[in-house]
């Protein structure tokens, strides 16, 4: 397994991965370093919540279509030059599978380090009132980890599966639609089946904006586990029926 | 000799239409088993399902005399090198690289790669992206990476495809030299005749997904019977003697047909020709050839 | 010789989901974005522009711009895949005709794609039972202004495409593009950012008659970058070999 993730890595040169990557985590910085840059004294106090209420919105906006086009190039390599047909006979199409998940689930560790890297940075040098809240900074990059590796898993199938990478990304729209529907507005009772609506049922944060006063109040919200564990549920389920799929597609 | 490949009843339907049909393929060991069929006859499918990469309707496969089932097929297949179709390969990678991916995967040493690189003579194009190669090119590279494991079985599928004719026989060359210099048996598909005459001992001809003939290439050749034409300066009445003779003559043209008589017949033929007065201008031996041979058998009903 | 070129366009369009996409995905944020508006109707009193902001608002700034960059894509892929330049360059077509065609389909498909929205959105406000007149003018304007906007998108999306062989990478610069958009507006550089222009023109921040920017500013701007990223098309097109990429 070890070599199989070793090669996904070779296969992957020059595909840019880790640029888009830093490209979105660029445009977070810039959008959190912009916002804050003009904060009250007031918010600066809540600095530390602005953040947890701030990016899910930046993650649900980016992450997806942006998950969408990384499958697709690490699914188009193979379609290309019609490697599939070559890889079923010397390898389980599992294996496949795995190691291009594992590969897209490192760089997305890798954004998520960069992601608190900046979140410590311009709140230390913002001076961000009170203790780091460790646990919820926890429970965010947890759940941001396993909502955004589930999309990239689910478009990874659909490129694995069809060779027109149209479709793929069409959906990948399509969702990250919904999902930024929801981030706004109100939670349906089908949300819990759209995926890409997790960034906000896993919110951390809320706001209370008080029209007459003007003030923000940020406040905490308890870690939804119930969710997290449907997610996480739903997570390994599509890896096992994916695998299953793959194992007996045609080439 | 041991069989290498061995299907029994083999099926493949694509909603109602079968694309191959109660196939029985038999490859015995150390041949090169030329798999010939006019295009769409069913190889390229018949090929997939020996490696798995098609799922058979029916039938049974076994291949190194072991039956092939979702268990041990890759285990199986680590003995079979193939190129099906298209050569496969990274476009964005060198070929050398290309190969090193194969090598890893399949765990072989590293001299494998310098090895397969020569014998398809690509050492001076191993650096360069496979998207920038010619069709021919990648075709090699294709069946390098088929050999670089150096299998007991090589499956090709129009191994010849896009190479130039110097490439075409040296491909031919390198085929023919595989059994006797690594011990492989290899199974090659075409629907290029003069290819196959060319390469393999025995024949295997499929149309509209039935085997309609499998045996070794000389049997094939032998279906063309040999006639021997005769030209005189009196047609008419060499027909009219000859017939009157139980010689059976058919005019075709300046030319009279008759069967593959033997030596004496022949010289007694000439000698009674003469008493007629009628000479003998021209004695010719004719043979179908072998492309007459194949499209009788594959157009037959 | 045009119009067979238009009419080949067509054809290679047949049987492709583009066309789906086009259809299903405006009815997206017209059902959210009206339920959403039925739910908050005592905060949101401006009946049709608010209700106009609900729809377009996200679309302006992430759907339509990642929608336009696929198609555009799917455009140049067609050309891109199986060595297909080798069969068009030897056509007797000039390379100009075949981009041209494929700026009008896009253009074609991005008006229709207007009416589309400006349909779902009157239903969407009859369903809301909206008492106020409907502003039939206004939206027609914002309705062709956005159209000018998502054009100055598609001649650079078909750029980047024709440029950047990969089909997913410009979808990628296409969504980066239209949330730099989003910043760009609030901080009021709106205008000089080709992904914010359509956002702009369809008054996706606050339904207006007038444009935020003022409008010889947002015509000036949409004319002059669809002027210069119809020039480097043109530049590439014929300085490039195309068929020797692969």
């Amino acid at each position: 397994m070890v070599q199989a993730i070793r090669l996904e890595f070779f296969k992957m040169r020059g595909r840019c991965f880790g640029l888009l990557l830093l490209l979105c985590l660029l445009v977070q910085g810039a959008w959190l370093w912009w916002t804050f840059k003009s904060m009250s004294h007031l918010e600066i106090i809540q600095g530390w919540q602005h953040y947890l209420y701030q990016l899910p919105v930046l993650n649900a906006i980016l992450l997806p279509v942006l998950m969408a086009v990384m499958a697709s190039r690490a699914a188009d390599i193979e379609h290309k030059g019609t490697m599939l047909r070559q890889l079923y006979t010397i390898q389980p199409a599992g294996k496949l599978l795995l190691s291009k998940l594992l590969y897209g689930g490192w760089y997305l560790v890798l954004l998520l380090a960069g992601q608190l890297l900046t979140m410590l940075l311009i709140g230390l040098y913002k001076g961000f009132y009170g203790p780091i809240p460790w646990g919820y900074f926890g429970c965010y990059l947890l759940f941001t980890f396993v909502i955004t590796w589930c999309i990239y898993l689910v478009q990874l199938l659909l490129s694995l599966f069809i060779t027109n990478q149209l479709i793929p990304l069409l959906v990948g729209a399509a969702g990250s639609f919904c999902g930024l529907f929801s981030l706004f507005f109100q939670q349906y009772w089908f949300s819990r089946l759209i995926l890409w609506t997790y960034y906000s049922q896993l919110f951390l944060c809320g706001m209370n904006w008080d029209k007459e006063t003007r003030i923000t109040e940020m406040y905490w919200i308890q870690p939804d586990w119930a969710g997290f564990f449907l997610l996480t549920a739903g997570f390994l389920l599509t890896i096992v029926v994916g695998w299953r799929l793959l194992e007996r597609k045609e080439c | 000799m041991d069989t290498v490949v061995w299907t029994q009843d083999l099926t493949k339907r694509y909603g109602r239409m079968d694309r191959v049909r109660q196939l029985n393929l038999t490859v015995p060991e150390g041949v090169i088993y030329g798999f010939l069929g006019p295009n769409g006859a069913g190889k390229s499918t018949t090929l997939k399902m020996l490696l798995g990469l098609v799922r058979p309707t029916a039938g049974e496969i076994e291949l190194f005399g072991k039956n092939v089932n979702s268990a041990n097929r890759l285990q199986i297949l680590r003995q079979v090198g193939s190129l099906i179709e298209s050569p496969s390969y990274y476009g964005h990678l060198s070929g050398e690289e290309n190969l090193h991916i194969l090598q890893k995967m399949r765990q072989l040493p590293e001299r494998n790669v310098q090895e397969a690189l020569k014998i398809v003579r690509l050492e001076a194009h191993r650096d360069k992206k496979v998207s920038h190669y010619s069709l021919g090119m990648k075709q090699r590279l294709g069946l390098a990476g088929a050999l670089l494991a150096f299998p007991r079985l090589l499956i090709l599928d129009e191994p010849t495809n896009g190479l130039d004719p110097a490439g075409i026989q040296e491909m031919r060359e390198l085929i023919c030299s595989l059994p006797e210099r690594y011990d492989m048996t290899v199974l090659i598909s075409s629907h290029l005749l003069s290819e196959i005459d060319q390469m393999a001992n025995v024949v295997g001809i499929i149309r509209d997904g039935e085997m309609i003939f499998q045996d070794r290439l000389e049997r094939l050749h032998a279906r063309g019977q040999k006639q021997l034409a005769l030209r005189t300066d009196d047609n008419l009445r060499a027909e009219t003697f000859l017939s009157a003779r139980n010689v059976p003559v058919q005019r075709n043209g300046q030319w009279l047909l008759v069967p593959n008589l033997d030596d004496d017949t022949v010289a007694a033929c000439e000698r009674l020709l003469l008493q007629q007065r009628i000479h003998l201008l021209r004695i010719e031996e004719r043979q179908k050839s072998l492309e007459d041979i194949f499209l009788e058998l594959t157009e037959r009903a | 010789m045009f119009w067979n070129v238009m009419e080949a366009e067509r054809l290679k369009a047949h049987n492709s989901p583009v066309w789906f996409a086009f259809f299903v995905l405006p009815m997206i944020p017209a059902v959210l974005g009206t339920l959403n508006y039925w739910n908050n109707q005592d905060l949101l009193q401006n009946q049709w522009q608010d209700l106009w902001t609900q729809h377009t608002l996200f679309s302006c700034y992430f759907f339509l711009p990642v929608l336009l960059g696929v198609y555009c894509a799917w455009l140049w892929r067609l050309e891109h895949q199986q060595h297909n330049w080798n069969l068009v360059l030897t056509m007797p077509v000039p390379v100009g005709y075949l981009y041209s065609a494929k700026l009008i389909t896009v253009a074609v498909v991005l008006f229709l794609t207007q009416i589309w929205i400006g349909l779902l959105f009157f239903g969407s406000g009859l369903l809301c039972g909206l008492t106020a007149p409907f502003p039939l003018l206004d939206v027609i304007n914002w309705l062709l202004c956005g159209w000018l906007g998502g054009m100055v998108i598609c001649v650079l999306q078909l750029f980047l495409s024709l440029w950047i062989r990969s089909f997913a990478l410009p979808v990628g610069i296409a969504l980066l593009g239209g949330v730099a958009g989003l910043a760009a507006v609030a901080k009021g550089w709106g205008a000089y950012f080709p992904y914010a222009l359509m956002s702009i023109g369809m008054r996706a921040n606050t339904a207006d008659s007038a444009l935020s920017c003022g409008t010889v500013p947002f015509l000036f701007f949409s004319i002059s970058y669809m002027l210069l990223f119809l020039l480097l098309t043109i530049l590439y097109l014929h300085q490039v070999d195309l068929a020797a990429k692969e």
